[in-house]
């Protein structure tokens, strides 16, 4: 048995493992089953269970919504899927190692978007540390008559 | 009342900041299975909840090299709705300290022999579960554990030490006349997203005097995996000495496609156990898969001990 188990570490060990593959992050379940601490850390934020939360329980003045399977989920399903590039989250949008990302925000008037826009600025400069450049501002009409607006950054 | 009112009364009760660094998730696992079993005059028709849970864990920085740790996940019947007399019940609970010198946590949670399994039990939590031929599968209360940080590319390892508890609980299944004593848990491996290999031992775990060593690997080529595991278990109050091993193979035939066997004998839990399983899984969703699995668990014991079941099932497992 002891010759056994020496046997197979000894043969696990010579096996080259050219591992050049990054490992994907996998389900959070899953991640919590295996009780590996020293796994890194994956993002979740909107994911599951866990990103219905996160985006249910997001701040912005006026522009919380909780989204119950009613017909503004519905439109910005179908928006989202005629415009994959508006995303209700911030996004990695090259290679380059979160570079360039888009935060977008809703607000239920456009008396509201000035806030609104200052408060993603902060967000934006937590997440790029040194600077960043604003590359490009769009807005889109959603479901009753509110209104999304995304901001496009450049990491220094 | 509107949405909007309503979100916005939720969110002032529950700030952004909260939810941070706090991962919530579950999955539901349930599966018709018709269960043939030498216990049972006919066979039987079910519905089965395998290991349905809900969690939730999350860290807090302290500074830049020091993190509190948490996890807190139940398990829940979705077949029946109880867990005996509870609507869940405990599974793996914790709370932690992570650092640059590694983890140290206590709570109730699996033991780093249970926990060195990894992935090589392909049918975790279903009938063709190693558990049922095999013993060290255990979720110790009052177990506090140190686990190193990767070193060396993959290396780590942990130690738990389960604690002797003198409030007139007994933890262990401790021979009638012995007192419980304490229990030290112990595991040592490599791991990497292509290979995995590792030892674990269980001291006085199970009880005073039962030892167990487990030793396990795994190989990943291309879209095949291997697995293998033996494991020898010693019991000074019975005399028993006994050991078993078990091999899977997993393939993945296309990318929504994945078949399966597993095949272990082991004397640890039962004489001349054995316990063979072959399945094949459909990937409806990246958090949805359909999954079918044929089972046949056995023994030479006669009466009330005696083993030649066979399951049959399918099912649906959904992660959130």
């Amino acid at each position: 048995m002891k010759f056994l188990a020496a046997l197979m570490l000894l043969v696990a060990f010579s096996v080259q493992a050219n591992d050049k593959t990054e490992k994907e992050c996998e389900a959070a379940v899953d991640s919590a089953d295996s009780m590996n601490v020293n796994q890194p850390d994956c993002d979740y934020s909107d994911k599951g269970l866990n990103g219905f939360l996160q985006k249910a329980f997001k701040k912005g003045e006026e522009g919380a919504v909780l989204e119950t399977g009613s017909p503004a989920r519905e439109v910005d399903g179908a928006a989202v899927a005629a415009n994959p590039s508006a995303l209700q989250k911030s996004k990695v949008t090259d290679n380059s190692g979160d570079k360039n990302f888009t935060l977008s925000a809703a607000v239920d008037q456009w008396s509201s978007v000035p806030a609104v826009r200052l408060r993603l600025l902060p967000k934006a400069l937590e997440k790029c540390g040194e600077g960043f450049a604003i590359t490009g501002e769009h807005y889109r009409s959603l479901a009753m008559g509110r209104i999304e607006l995304s901001l496009q950054f450049e990491c220094d | 009342m509107k949405k909007t009112l309503l979100a916005v009364a939720l969110a002032s009760l529950f700030p952004v900041a909260a939810f941070a660094d706090v991962v919530v998730y579950g999955k539901a696992n349930v599966s018709v299975q018709n269960a043939d079993e030498a216990a049972l005059d006919d066979s039987r028709v079910e519905l089965v909840s395998n290991a349905s849970r809900i969690g939730v864990k999350g860290g807090e920085e302290v500074n830049s090299s020091l993190k509190v740790i948490y996890q807190f996940e139940y398990q829940t019947e979705v077949d029946d709705g109880t867990n005996g007399s509870q609507t869940f019940g405990q599974r793996n609970i914790y709370l932690g300290l992570q650092g640059v010198a590694g983890t140290i946590m206590g709570g109730h949670f699996d033991t780093p022999t249970k926990v060195a399994q990894e992935k090589i039990d392909l049918f975790n939590d279903l009938e063709g579960d190693i558990t049922h031929i095999f013993k060290g599968e255990i979720r110790a209360s009052n177990i506090v554990q140190y686990t190193t940080p990767t070193f060396g590319g993959g290396f780590a390892g942990s130690v738990a030490y389960v604690t002797e508890e003198n409030d007139g609980t007994f933890k262990q299944n401790n021979p009638v006349g012995t007192e419980p004593g304490n229990g030290i848990s112990a595991s040592f491996g490599y791991t990497s997203a292509m290979f995995y290999a590792g030892v674990a031992m269980d001291q006085d775990i199970e009880a005073e005097g039962v030892d167990l060593v487990r030793a396990v690997a795994r190989v990943n080529f291309g879209p095949v995996q291997l697995g293998v595991l033996a494991e020898q278990y010693e019991n000074d109050n019975t005399g028993a000495d006994e050991d078993g091993a078990l091999a899977s193979a997993l393939w993945n035939i296309t990318d929504k496609w994945v078949l399966k066997g597993q095949y272990g004998q082991s004397d640890v839990r039962m004489a001349d156990g054995e316990a063979a399983s072959i399945g094949l899984d459909y990937k409806m969703t990246k958090a949805a898969t359909l999954f079918s699995y044929a089972t046949k668990v056995e023994n030479e014991l006669v009466g009330a001990s005696e083993r030649d079941d066979t399951y049959v099932g399918v099912g649906v497992d959904f992660k959130f």
